[in-house]
């Protein structure tokens, strides 16, 4: 340690002319000594000269002793690759782009990973922070979200452990800026988030202790920078002010920083509000005391000394003693839900599984495309060390070791690729526009917060380096190899074997990672276009939604029974309007809520999952014809099953086949998690409800009004595409009361779109990066076809000279290029059939050998390859013999 | 006599030397190291150079300009503390390196 300490200052301060003052004392005064023994002063001087052995050499070991060699080189190194730089700055150019274009797509994918997996939350100390998950965190099977009095029992359970524990909801909402009501999202938290989250408010303050007492009486709301500044105008201190949240005024406490209005997960929340407020905010009942009802993700930051495992056993605990307190929601049919925490991201434990699936694709697609440029460089350089070899053979002649040039290749290679990587970087920040427009916009305020961070840093630093590496190492070793360092004297015209045939190798790898990429992308792409010929069990053409929320603007029950009615019979005298139906949930929506349910003895439910959670949707009258679901059994609910107290329910064929197998499904019984018993009227066809790719799953639909939620979507069946009808309807439903929020007002295909955007933005994103990588390949076999025909010129001219015809020369070139091409093809063709068998999961509805894929990316290639081939070949046969033969 | 100086046993001489005569030049060093071996070594005084930068950047000995006896600018080392203890435990090191190769090659003769 020492020794290296005292080494890095002697790097920067030398002792040569000190070491050189030493050295002449020792030389006088051994010259002396000789003197004395009776040398003559020559004599004497020579001897000297001997005694103390080579200067030269002594001083150069001082040298290297002092500093420290490696840096020293490297330096010397960095320096020399600089002045290569300008040596052939075309060269250098098309290096750095090439790396460049490989960096920066790493950069700006990883960014996006980074942003989605690895940023902590927002806040002080986020590595103290905890989500409390409820279910098996190893197999992320289970749940984030907890209901309010759980989080009340967590809070008292955990203050040996914990300093803080905060629970939230993200819930749609309309604020009013000035004459315009802006769908925002509403941050529904206790007293303390602000605080354990570490958050300060710029202005004003957080929420106190007694705005979180009584359920709908703290009209309190703290804002987001944003919103202040539209709402408020920068320069007004909007505390004390009164915002419209869901047609009630708040009056403005605070304003959060902008950064702290993305804390979890991307929705951008631009308003919170106590948890006393759930109900207003909702319109409703708020459920607050309801065990059953589970919607709070709950965070909370360990105290300094507690470890996250002393965490663990501690909620452990908690849910021990829960599940004995309240066996019918901790232990639902005999199947206990363990608590444990986990540390907390921005994402909850249970979306993360989605996000890594996705994120690992995308990181796989631009490792590819790095790869591929990495092979494509290694290819130019390797041309270039042919014709640099006269230099390197010197080196090595004059005594520089195979290690060292290799360093120094190496090194010229480094910084090349930091270049490249430093202009891919830029270009990645500038392109993050982009990839936010390729992002989903679901309708919802959202954010990502892709600022450039030390993980993403790091993940340059080592793209660069390993891109440096990968594409200078064939090179420099081959470059270097001893048998180079007989051929001073050759020429450039003529090339090993050896080199040539690692030349074709990278030749072949480029193409074989570009199929590879472009057949796994090609699928991706397929399959999402086949995403809409899948059967969804309903029909999707022309039919239109218009959301609704009445109760944000103060109706009551009464009252949205009376808008119901009126609503659905205005929509249904619109001309082209077929029928008309409501429900609470859209197929594919991105709300999906679960029923507990018990489906009592008697029935011979799957015995591993005696109770279970079941989708389920409110809906109205008429729903199943509207949507054009086939009802198999039974009748749809009437207005009298909306008002009655008798609990119906219809459920779907795979619910009933699932469990009631052999029986008759009609009049079967099952109890919800509240305890109430409902009869099932009616079994419609499966359709698919959450997502596309979904197998059949049992489902339950129950009448509008008995799980009453606030906002509900109107389905209208018309007789073609609703596009220019929308408009219509929203003026109808509009002149029922001109107050209305009326949101989401598209057709069904659009929605559906919409839902897909995620997996099409990827497929996207995959189709960009598979063309970027053939086309980086298609650039480096031409580049190899022209170098090969270059450094075989004389040979193509005596053969013309001696009669060869300018076609079969051409033929001659073609087949080479072309068998290069045949076998990158078949690596890259097998290669990408087996990964896509691998990430088969992702896809929906192909197969991993899908023909149409296949066939066209072969042909994509063999044509590329083609004109690639072409028109170095083109050259070889324009080439004069004579010319070509009188040179040299 | 010896052609090289077995490796690592410069350092141990240049350390002894300097124990025992006080602060020396390089060259003051070089003819000790030659006095005592008493031609059974060939030793190449510009290595001498290098190992005293090693020592010094290790702790082990320090150096100061002076004057020479001809009144010619020279490097003065002189061992420390750090130096003597090292040498201590080098010495002892050494001495049971030798003790064991005795053993060892008068057992095969």
């Amino acid at each position: 340690m020492r020794v290296f300490f005292s080494r890095l200052i002697g790097m920067f301060r030398r002792r040569d002319v000190d070491l050189q003052n030493e050295i002449d004392t020792h030389l006088a005064l051994l010259t002396e000594q000789n003197i004395r023994q009776g040398m003559t002063p020559a004599q004497a001087r020579a001897a000297a000269y001997r005694e103390f052995g080579g200067v030269a050499r002594t001083s150069e070991d001082y040298r290297n002793r002092q500093g420290i060699p490696f840096v020293d080189d490297l330096m010397r190194d960095v320096q020399h690759g600089w002045r290569m730089l300008f040596k052939s700055p075309g060269f250098a150019l098309m290096a750095i782009a090439t790396f460049a274009l490989g960096i920066g797509v790493n950069v700006a994918v990883f960014s996006l990973v980074n942003s989605a997996l690895f940023k902590p939350l927002y806040g002080e100390r986020p590595s103290e922070l905890v989500e409390v998950f409820a279910g098996d965190a190893e197999a992320r099977t289970g749940f984030s979200s907890h209901s309010y009095v759980d989080y009340l029992d967590f809070r008292e359970g955990s203050t040996p452990i914990l300093s803080g524990l905060t629970a939230f909801l993200i819930e749609p909402g309309a604020v009013a800026v000035g004459s315009v009501t802006e769908r925002i999202n509403v941050g529904i938290v206790t007293d303390n988030y602000f605080s354990v989250f570490g958050i300060r408010p710029i202005l004003g303050r957080g929420f106190l202790p007694e705005e979180n007492t009584t359920p709908g009486t703290h009209y309190v709301a703290v804002i987001s920078e944003s919103l202040w500044r539209r709402q408020f105008g920068s320069a007004s201190d909007p505390t004390g002010k009164a915002v419209s949240v869901n047609h009630a005024s708040y009056t403005v406490v605070g304003v959060a920083p902008e950064s702290a209005a993305q804390v979890f997960g991307f929705q951008k929340v631009d308003v919170f509000v106590p948890v006393m407020m759930r109900g207003a905010i909702r319109g409703g009942p708020d459920w607050l005391s309801a065990r059953g009802n589970h919607e709070f993700v709950v965070v909370g930051r360990l105290r300094p000394d507690v470890s996250l495992i002393d965490a663990e056993a501690r909620f452990n605990q908690i849910g021990q003693r829960l599940q004995e307190a309240y066996p019918e929601s901790w232990r639902p049919g005999g199947r206990s839900r363990d608590l444990t925490v986990v540390p907390a991201s921005r994402l909850s434990l249970e979306l993360r599984g989605y996000a890594e699936g996705f994120g690992a694709l995308l990181m796989g697609a631009v490792a590819c495309v790095l790869l591929v440029t990495c092979s494509n460089l290694a290819g130019s350089l390797l041309a270039r060390a042919t014709s640099r070899r006269r230099e390197i053979a010197i080196r090595l002649a004059l005594g520089a070791s195979r290690q060292r040039v290799i360093r120094q290749l190496l090194t010229e290679n480094l910084v090349l690729a930091t270049f490249g990587g430093a202009v891919g970087m830029v270009a990645a920040v500038w392109t993050r526009d982009l990839l936010l427009a390729l992002a989903p916009s679901l309708g919802v305020p959202m954010t990502f917060d892709l600022s450039l961070d030390h993980r993403v840093l790091a993940f340059s630093v080592v793209a660069i380096v390993g891109a440096a590496l990968v594409s200078g190492l064939p090179a420099a070793l081959q470059g270097t190899a001893a048998s180079t360092g007989l051929q001073t004297q050759t020429t450039s015209h003529t090339t090993s074997r050896q080199q040539s045939r690692l030349r074709n190798s990278l030749i072949v790898a480029q193409v074989a990672i570009s199929v590879a990429l472009v057949v796994c992308s090609g699928m991706f792409i397929r399959s999402v276009g086949k995403l809409h010929s899948i059967d969804l069990g309903f029909e999707a053409g022309n039919l239109a939604l218009l959301s609704v929320n009445p109760r944000m603007h103060g109706y009551d029950e009464a009252r949205i029974g009376t808008f119901i009615q009126n609503a659905v019979r205005r929509l249904e005298s619109v001309p082209g309007v077929q029928a008309v139906s409501l429900a609470t949930r859209v197929p594919m929506g991105f709300d999906r809520v679960r029923q507990e349910l018990n489906v009592p003895a008697g029935a011979t439910a799957p015995s591993d999952r005696g109770f279970t959670y079941v989708p389920y949707n409110t809906i109205g009258g008429g729903y199943f014809r509207t949507m054009g679901i086939p009802l198999l059994r039974g009748r749809e609910f009437t207005e009298l099953d909306q008002t009655s107290q008798a609990r119906v329910a219809i459920v779907n064929e795979t619910f009933a086949e699932e469990f009631w197998p052999g029986e008759d499904p009609i009049g079967q019984l099952m109890q919800g998690s509240s305890g109430e018993t409902r009869q099932v009227i009616a079994v419609v066809k499966t359709s698919k409800y959450e997502t596309i790719n979904e197998r059949p799953k049992p489902y339950l639909y129950v009448p509008l009004n008995r799980l009453g939620r606030s906002g509900f979507t109107f389905h209208v069946r018309m007789l073609s595409e609703p596009s220019a009808t929308l408009e219509t309807l929203r003026r109808d439903l509009l002149a029922l009361d001109p107050a209305l929020t009326i949101f989401d007002v598209q057709s069904m295909n659009d929605h559906l779109a919409d839902s897909l955007l995620a997996v099409r933005s990827g497929a996207i994103l995959l189709g960009v990066l598979g063309s970027l990588a053939l086309a980086v390949a298609a650039v480096g076999l031409y580049g190899t076809m022209a170098l090969v025909i270059a450094s075989r010129m004389k040979e193509l001219g005596i053969r013309l000279a001696l009669g060869a015809r300018p076609s079969e020369l051409r033929k001659f070139v073609l087949t080479q290029g072309m068998r290069l091409t045949i076998y990158g093809l078949s690596i890259g063709l097998a290669i990408g059939i087996g990964v896509s068998a691998i990430i088969a999961s992702q896809f929906y509805g192909v197969s991993p050998s899908d023909l149409t894929t296949l066939a066209s990316v072969v042909t994509l290639h063999a044509v590329i390859a083609l004109v690639a081939c072409w028109i170095p070949a083109q050259r070889a046969i324009r080439v004069d013999p004579l010319v070509v033969l009188r040179c040299d | 006599m010896l052609e090289d100086v077995p490796y690592g046993t410069l350092d141990l001489m240049v350390l002894k030397t300097l124990q025992q005569m006080g602060p020396l030049h390089g060259y003051g060093i070089a003819r000790r190291i030659e006095q005592i071996a008493e031609g059974m070594l060939a030793l190449n005084q510009g290595t001498i150079y290098p190992a005293l930068l090693r020592l010094e950047q290790k702790g082990w000995i320090t150096s100061e300009w002076g004057s020479s006896e001809n009144n010619r600018r020279a490097r003065f080392y002189s061992i420390t503390k750090a130096g003597k203890k090292q040498f201590t435990a080098e010495k002892e090191s050494w001495a049971r390196t030798v003790a064991m190769m005795e053993r060892m090659l008068g057992e095969e003769g």
